[in-house]
């Protein structure tokens, strides 16, 4: 009970949080000097960035604590699962705010800079993960072979981020300045921003709780389920002790008068 | 070990002496893709010269994933995998095993393409030794990377279509530094003291050591 | 004692995605013997013998095989155990000559030894240089017992043997059971056929994921009926 007192607080403090950091931004915090309107996406976008990589962190320590084996619990693969989901969910929302800013901003919906390739190759690393997740196996066992996957997406997300870095850099000069670097963030807007931040990161554990809980939940039935088969399966191998009983019992033998298609054995 | 890898990857060899499916299928499509390139892109010359390094290894990297399923596919008939696991072998013998067969498939499939790509398109040559080396590295990355997750997508009831969406973006690094080699591979005066050939060097490096790894948890359940 | 060479479950069960298909199941089984397994479909037969291959881990209750202990030396279990179930095991696309060579390299043991093995199924003649893939199902299970003779095993693991198999082919694998009995092997047989147990040896009889019923043919060709020995 507990736990679910907790997780309306953090659901309803995030809401409250979300609220604020909207009004904060969109009504009390002045337009950019030079990006007028559109610099209001500071208070959205960089906090939904920093959820995405907060949430596939949680994803690959949970993942690591599945494989070694004195932690090893399922408990850990559901927090992986559900970290993971609502990654790919602000990964997403990365992908689209930072569009919505690039194209006024530089005249492009894309452009293959560092970080932006980074994040969608980091969308369809976890698209994939949640994917194998799909393949119907034992509890165990997809929890082993998801566990293994993310820490393989662990490794590969820096060498993707480096690979990326030397590709456009070597060749050609990074194409697009840093975020922050035409947009002074001082003062109320900095304070908002921290606000997003806050906000944002509620809005994530609150999700991941959730969604945990619903992993829970199936995992509760899946047990119930069990013991019903436990029972069946021990009701199946009473019956046939029960059968065979009656089939050769002495003195349960039916006359040969009896109908058969009545079924019960007279006294 | 390595006796049992050998024995592993003779078997995987044998097979493919057999089945003729690397050569009777999956090379001729990667040509296949290669002419159809040619198509769309209209005969530019210039424009497909210029394009040549990224294209081979997308169509190497599509093909290979051909190859991998193919490598599992022989494992779940008759469920063999279930009998190499009942020599009580090790999965790093199958590992290093099934990566060799793979690779030395891989590289024939890269020799004809390559070829294809030089004939076809007529790019520039400067340093084959370049060329050589990075797809060496770059094999071993793409064999390892699909290997283990061949092992982990597989299952008697689906998999084989999900090993594209789990390899490919893992293994992006690979194409771009394997693509950026044999573009500097291009001009005339590369050598092998390439900066990307160190990078798809330490890459492969790395995705080898996480294969081997990751393959024996992926392997036994 | 668990002796080295014995076999004993205690309390053993195996969940198969949720489902406990060996249910809470004990036994012990001595060197030497054969034990038939007997039951429905769905009785728990095969999942007691991937068990015993070292192929399902007991997900409750532990069990000492050969004097490796479960749930943890699956692994070097495997090697000690000959398991044929209804899946060959073979490559469709090697000959008879190259999935055994495979099996020779993997045992690194003798070629003789499968030169011996495979004359003994009769695989070594017109077969030897074909495809598995061009085999019957009869054929196929003879390359697979081949395999199994060649490795030797402590523990044998039959499902449905005789399936596929003809008259004489049944009789050199009831055979094979006794000699290796006779030599300390251990034999578990799961089969639907009524006249388990003609070679001697124990009848469990499984329902509901465990074993319900014991009973003991005394002599090789007893075919009497056999006695229920509540567990």
């Amino acid at each position: 009970m507990t736990t679910t007192l907790v997780r309306k607080a953090v659901g309803v403090t995030s809401l409250a949080l979300v609220a604020a950091t909207v009004v904060m931004g969109l009504f009390v915090t002045p337009p950019d000097v030079v990006q007028g309107n559109l610099a209001r996406l500071l208070y959205v976008h960089p906090p939904v960035a920093w959820v995405a990589y907060l949430a596939y962190g949680v994803t690959s320590i949970a993942s690591g604590l599945y494989l070694w084996r004195p932690t090893r619990s399922l408990k850990w693969d559901r927090i992986a699962v559900a970290s993971a989901e609502v990654g790919v969910v602000f990964t997403g929302l990365t992908l689209v705010t930072g569009s919505i800013w690039g194209r006024p901003a530089w005249g492009v919906w894309w452009t293959w800079d560092a970080r932006l390739t980074t994040t969608a190759i980091l969308f369809v690393l976890y698209l994939g993960y949640l994917a194998l997740r799909r393949i119907p196996l034992s509890p165990e066992t997809r929890a082993k072979r998801s566990a293994v996957a993310a820490l393989i997406a662990f490794i590969d997300v820096p060498i993707v981020h480096e690979s990326v870095v030397w590709w456009r850099t070597l060749h050609q000069g990074a194409t697009v300045a840093t975020l922050g670097a035409n947009t002074k963030v001082h003062g109320i807007m900095a304070w908002t921003l921290l606000l997003g931040f806050i906000a944002f990161t509620m809005v994530y554990i609150w999700m991941a709780m959730v969604r945990y809980r619903v992993e829970t939940m199936s995992a509760e039935i899946e047990a119930h389920q069990l013991e019903a088969w436990e029972a069946e399966r021990m009701a199946e191998a009473d019956t046939s002790d029960a059968a065979i009983g009656r089939l050769l019992d002495p003195g349960t033998r039916a006359p040969d008068e009896v109908p058969t298609d009545q079924g019960v054995a007279p006294r | 070990m390595i006796r049992r890898a050998w024995a592993v990857a003779r078997k995987d060899m044998l097979i493919e002496v057999h089945s003729k499916v690397a050569l009777n299928q999956v090379i001729p499509f990667a040509l296949a893709v290669l002419l159809t390139f040619g198509f769309a892109l209209d005969t530019r010359n210039q424009l497909l010269a210029e394009i040549a390094p990224g294209l081979f290894w997308v169509v190497v990297l599509f093909s290979s994933l051909y190859l991998i399923s193919r490598s599992f596919r022989v494992e779940r008939e008759n469920a063999a995998m279930e009998g190499l696991v009942l020599y009580g072998i090790d999965p790093m013998a199958v590992f290093f095993g099934k990566l060799a067969a793979l690779a030395l498939q891989m590289f024939v499939l890269e020799a004809v393409a390559a070829a294809g790509i030089v004939i076809l398109f007529n790019p520039p040559v400067g340093s084959l030794g370049l060329l050589a080396i990075s797809a060496v590295a770059a094999t071993l990355a793409i064999g390892s990377i699909g290997l283990v997750y061949g092992a982990l997508s597989s299952s008697e009831q689906s998999g084989e279509s999900l090993l594209p969406l789990l390899v490919i973006p893992v293994l992006a690094p690979i194409v771009i530094s394997a693509a950026k080699c044999w573009s500097d591979a291009e001009s005339a005066g590369a050598g092998i003291y390439d900066p990307w050939l160190k990078i798809v060097a330490i890459f492969s490096a790395v995705f080898l050591a996480v294969g081997a790894a990751a393959f024996g948890p992926a392997m036994e359940d | 004692m668990p002796a080295d060479d014995s076999v004993s479950f205690s309390s053993v069960t195996v969940t198969l995605a949720g489902f406990p298909a060996l249910l809470n199941l004990s036994f012990e089984v001595e060197a030497g013997e054969t034990v038939y397994l007997r039951g429905p479909n769905g009785a728990g037969k095969t999942t007691l013998l991937r068990t015993l291959a070292g192929l399902e881990k007991p997900t409750r209750g532990s069990a000492m095989v050969l004097g490796v202990e479960l749930p943890g030396g699956e692994r070097s279990l495997r090697a000690l155990a000959g398991m044929m179930g209804t899946r060959s095991h073979l490559y469709e696309d090697l000959t008879v000559a190259e999935n055994l060579d495979l099996a020779r390299r993997l045992l690194g043991i003798s070629s003789s030894r499968i030169d011996d093995a495979a004359e003994l199924f009769g695989v070594r003649g017109r077969l030897w240089k074909q495809k598995v893939a061009s085999l019957s199902a009869g054929q196929k299970r003879r390359v697979a017992l081949a395999g199994l003779v060649a490795k030797n095993p402590r523990i044998w693991l039959l499902d449905e043997p005789h399936s596929s198999l003809d008259a004489a082919g049944r009789d050199l694998l009831d055979k094979l059971i006794v000699e290796a009995t006779k030599r300390g092997a251990i034999a578990f047989v799961a089969t639907h056929e009524a006249e388990a147990g003609r070679a001697g040896g124990r009848v469990l009889e499984m329902v509901g994921g465990t074993v319900r019923a014991e009973a003991r043919e005394a002599s090789p060709g007893d075919e009497g009926p056999a006695s229920e020995v509540p567990e």
